[in-house]
C-alpha cells in the first residue's frame, strides 16, 4: 500500500486485483459526473501532458466506450476500450476496461468505482480493478512507470536538443 | 527491472509468502521454517533458495546455524515500485479538484 499526497493505491504482491482511493471536496454527484461526461473527463483523465480523445462513448447501463491518448506530438500513445456492465448515478460503474494496443487480445480488466457520500458534502472514490492474472496487474501498474520514464526520457531530449 | 521482476514473481506465491510473514516476525533456521509447513523439505529449500536469490532473505550465520532475517530494504523497494502509478493518478485526481472546485 502507498499513499501518493492524498492518493491511496493498494496493490497486494501475488494479487490480481489493485484499488485506487481518494476523496474530494465536492457533491457525489459532481463527482460521479466527471467520471461519466466525456466533457469533463477529457480536462483531466490524460496523463503526462497527454490529452484524451474518444472513438465514441455511451456512458449507460449496457453501453460502451473506446478512447486514446496523443502525446504532445500528436502521436497516438494508447488507446482503452470497454463496456458498461452498470452504470447506477450516483452510486456506481461497472466496467470493463483493455488495453488495445496489446500484441494480443484476451487482457481486459474488471473495474468498479463507487462513490461514497461523505459528511460536509465530501466524496471517496474506491476504484477496485480485478485482472485475468497477476502479470497482467502488474504490468498496469508499471505502466505508470514506463510512461514515468517516457516523460523523462523525452524532457532529457528536450534539454539535449 | 529484471530483478524487480523476480521479486514479483518470489511473491506470487503462496508458501513463499507464508515464509516472508514467519521470518518477519523473527529471525528462524532453515529447519524451524521447514517445520512451519507440511511440504517436503526440500520444496521448502527450493522456496527458500529462491528467497534468497531475490535478496528478500539474508542469512546469519550464528554458531553452528544458519539463520534467516527479512530483508527490510528489499520490501521498501517494493513499495517505491507502486510509486509512479500512484502520482499518475494523484496528478490526474488534482487535475479533478481544480475542475470541481470551479
Amino acid at each position: 500500500m502507498i499513499t501518493h499526497n492524498n492518493t491511496q493505491v493498494i496493490a497486494e504482491p501475488g494479487k490480481q486485483e489493485l484499488f485506487i482511493i481518494r476523496e474530494f471536496k465536492a457533491p457525489r454527484e459532481k463527482v460521479f459526473k466527471a467520471f461519466t461526461d466525456p466533457d469533463i473527463l477529457i480536462k483531466f483523465f490524460a496523463p503526462f501532458g497527454n490529452t484524451m480523445h474518444f472513438n465514441h462513448h455511451d456512458y449507460k447501463s449496457g453501453g460502451s466506450y473506446s478512447w486514446y491518448n496523443k502525446n504532445a506530438e500528436g502521436k497516438i500513445v494508447c488507446t482503452f476500450a470497454g463496456t458498461i456492465h452498470e452504470l447506477t448515478a450516483p452510486e456506481r460503474v461497472i466496467q470493463t476496461s483493455e488495453f488495445m494496443e496489446m500484441p494480443e487480445r484476451g487482457h481486459a480488466v474488471m473495474e468498479a468505482m463507487f462513490f461514497e457520500e461523505l459528511e460536509n458534502g465530501r466524496t471517496k472514490l474506491t476504484i477496485h480493478d480485478v485482472c485475468f492474472s497477476v502479470a497482467d496487474r502488474d504490468a498496469m501498474i508499471n505502466s505508470g512507470m514506463e510512461h514515468g520514464l517516457v516523460d523523462i526520457f523525452n524532457q532529457l531530449d528536450a534539454l539535449l536538443n | 527491472m529484471k530483478t524487480r521482476r523476480d521479486i514479483f514473481q518470489a511473491i506470487a506465491d503462496p508458501t513463499r509468502r507464508a515464509i516472508l510473514t514467519l521470518v518477519a516476525l523473527q529471525a528462524m533456521t532453515p529447519g524451524a521454517i521447514t517445520e512451519s509447513f507440511d511440504s517436503a523439505r526440500q520444496t521448502i529449500s527450493k522456496h527458500i533458495q529462491i528467497l534468497t536469490e531475490c535478496e528478500l532473505l539474508t542469512q546469519q550465520q550464528n554458531g553452528r546455524e544458519i539463520y534467516y532475517h527479512l530483508n527490510l530494504n528489499k520490501m521498501k523497494e517494493l513499495a517505491e515500485w507502486l510509486a509512479p502509478f500512484a502520482q499518475m493518478w494523484d496528478d490526474r485526481f488534482n487535475r479533478l479538484d481544480d475542475i470541481l472546485n470551479n
